[in-house]
């Protein structure tokens, strides 16, 4: 599926993922997973504020961002990266569901949630316009 | 006979009377004039009179009581003779030397005098300090004890959220890496990587290994099994084959307590045992529990460092908290230096 080519040319390019999440054995697993199907995890930073300068340096075109972090929430963190000059695609990860959260998860600039659990390349991929799944 | 004799005989059994009232009075009745000066005293004699009633007629108070008091009494019996109404006065006055309190009431009584009727309510006294004092001392146990219910309350919110996080950081991650794990070898299936597809569901095993172990950690720490199952006796040996620091055992009770007296004991020994390998820098420790009759006396002895404060942390005061509501009693002893004594007293009957 090719959806909204524009300045993209072929070979269809890889999208590029940043993890931000303080549990090693998840990001690890993630990215494992991640990287089998096609989408290109560029770096992982263990709480927001690692997660924000590395969003800056690497500009990734997706970050995942655990809502429950140790130094500042998610939801914090992905207005922080909403300001960014490039801002990247945030998509909200947790190990609970959408409904353990209150509104402010709603109401926050991140583009979508998806429970750890469901985390693919093809979620991503339907999350997201212009890559290629 | 004269017209007056059945009169007269009339007014002597009447004098009689009052006499015999007067006497058989508690308290203690004066007719005093403008000037203070005693007419009549009633009883003649009793122990907590300054001075005999017999030798009171034909003096003054000023002659007899303190100044102060003298003044205030004479004060009193001026108001009422104006007055013509009933005054009332308390004031504390030593009888050799035993200080007592009395209550004074006076009445108009004929043309320039009082009677004037003291009571002694040094006993009414006593028992309403004694009683403010209970009420006082009820007051404040009432205050502690609402106080440790919030504590208690606090620390079982406290301990929930622990469990919580525990589960959410532990065991839910590694589920969560074992899925991620099992998607991983599907696939390397998909792809036909068997080899890819085996190595990652090996790890995906560990990871369950893993989570199981969290687990079981967990359901430890909220409430080990082995007490459950075997008993205080069982429980703290497994406490004391844990420890880090060596722990003698003495007189560890062989049959079943009751199931909330052997929680305490067991958190309480935890905790001690817990403080021990964590800050008393100890060699040793003991552990003595005796039961003495409906009693269970529990201690836990090292030779650390001492110093052990109870405002430090929550531990000591939660433990406080565990056996003060079995109606039991937790004293710590930790002079700086000299080891840290923990003695729990527990009802067990």
């Amino acid at each position: 599926m090719v959806a909204n080519k524009g300045a993209w040319e072929h070979p269809p390019v890889a999208m590029t993922v940043l993890i931000v999440d303080d549990h090693l054995e998840f990001r690890r697993a993630a990215r494992l997973l991640l990287e089998a199907q096609g989408v290109l995890v560029v770096g992982e930073a263990h709480d927001g504020a690692e997660g924000v300068q590395a969003a800056s340096d690497l500009q990734p075109d997706i970050v995942l961002l655990d809502v429950m972090l140790p130094d500042v929430d998610g939801i914090t963190v992905a207005d922080q990266l909403s300001r960014l000059a490039n801002p990247p695609v945030v998509v909200l990860i947790s190990s609970r569901r959408h409904r353990d959260f209150g509104p402010r998860l709603d109401q926050c600039s991140a583009r979508a949630f998806v429970h750890k659990g469901d985390l693919s390349g093809e979620v991503l991929a339907s999350l997201t316009t212009g890559w290629q799944s | 006979m004269s017209a007056l004799d059945p009169v007269i005989v009339e007014l002597r059994a009447r004098d009689t009377q009052y006499r015999a009232l007067l006497e058989a009075f508690p308290d203690l009745v004066f007719r005093v004039d403008r000037r203070g000066t005693y007419l009549q005293a009633w009883p003649e004699d009793r122990p907590d009179l300054v001075v005999r009633g017999k030798e009171l007629v034909g003096r003054t108070v000023h002659e007899v009581l303190p100044p102060d008091l003298a003044q205030r009494l004479h004060a009193l019996i001026t108001e009422v003779v104006d007055g013509r109404q009933v005054g009332i006065v308390e004031y504390d006055l030593a009888i050799r030397g035993d200080p007592q309190t009395f209550e004074g009431r006076a009445a108009p009584c004929g043309p320039d005098e009082v009677l004037v009727i003291i009571r002694n309510i040094t006993d009414r006294k006593r028992a309403e300090a004694e009683v403010r004092g209970l009420q006082g001392a009820l007051e404040e146990r009432l205050s502690e004890l609402q106080a440790s219910r919030a504590r208690i309350v606090e620390a079982a919110d406290e301990e929930r959220r622990r469990v919580e996080r525990n589960i959410h950081d532990g065991a839910q991650q590694r589920l969560l890496a074992t899925r991620m794990s099992l998607k991983l070898a599907i696939e390397r299936l998909r792809r036909g990587d068997v080899d890819g597809a085996r190595e990652v569901v090996v790890e995906a095993d560990h990871q369950l290994e893993g989570a199981v172990d969290e687990l079981r950690a967990l359901a430890q720490g909220i409430h080990p099994a082995v007490l459950t199952e075997e008993g205080i006796g069982a429980a703290l040996e497994v406490l004391a084959r844990r420890s880090s620091v060596p722990v003698e055992l003495d007189d560890v009770p062989d049959g079943r307590l009751p199931a909330p007296v052997e929680t305490a004991v067991y958190f309480v020994v935890s905790e001690a045992l817990c403080n021990v390998t964590k800050h008393a820098q100890a060699t040793r420790a003991a552990v003595t529990i005796r039961q003495v009759g409906a009693r269970l006396l529990v201690a836990i002895v090292d030779d650390g460092v001492g110093g052990a404060q109870e405002g430090l942390g929550t531990g000591l005061r939660g433990l406080r908290d565990r056996v003060e509501a079995l109606g039991g009693e937790l004293v710590i002893e930790s002079a700086a230096g000299g080891g840290t004594r923990l003695r729990a007293d527990i009802p067990c009957g």
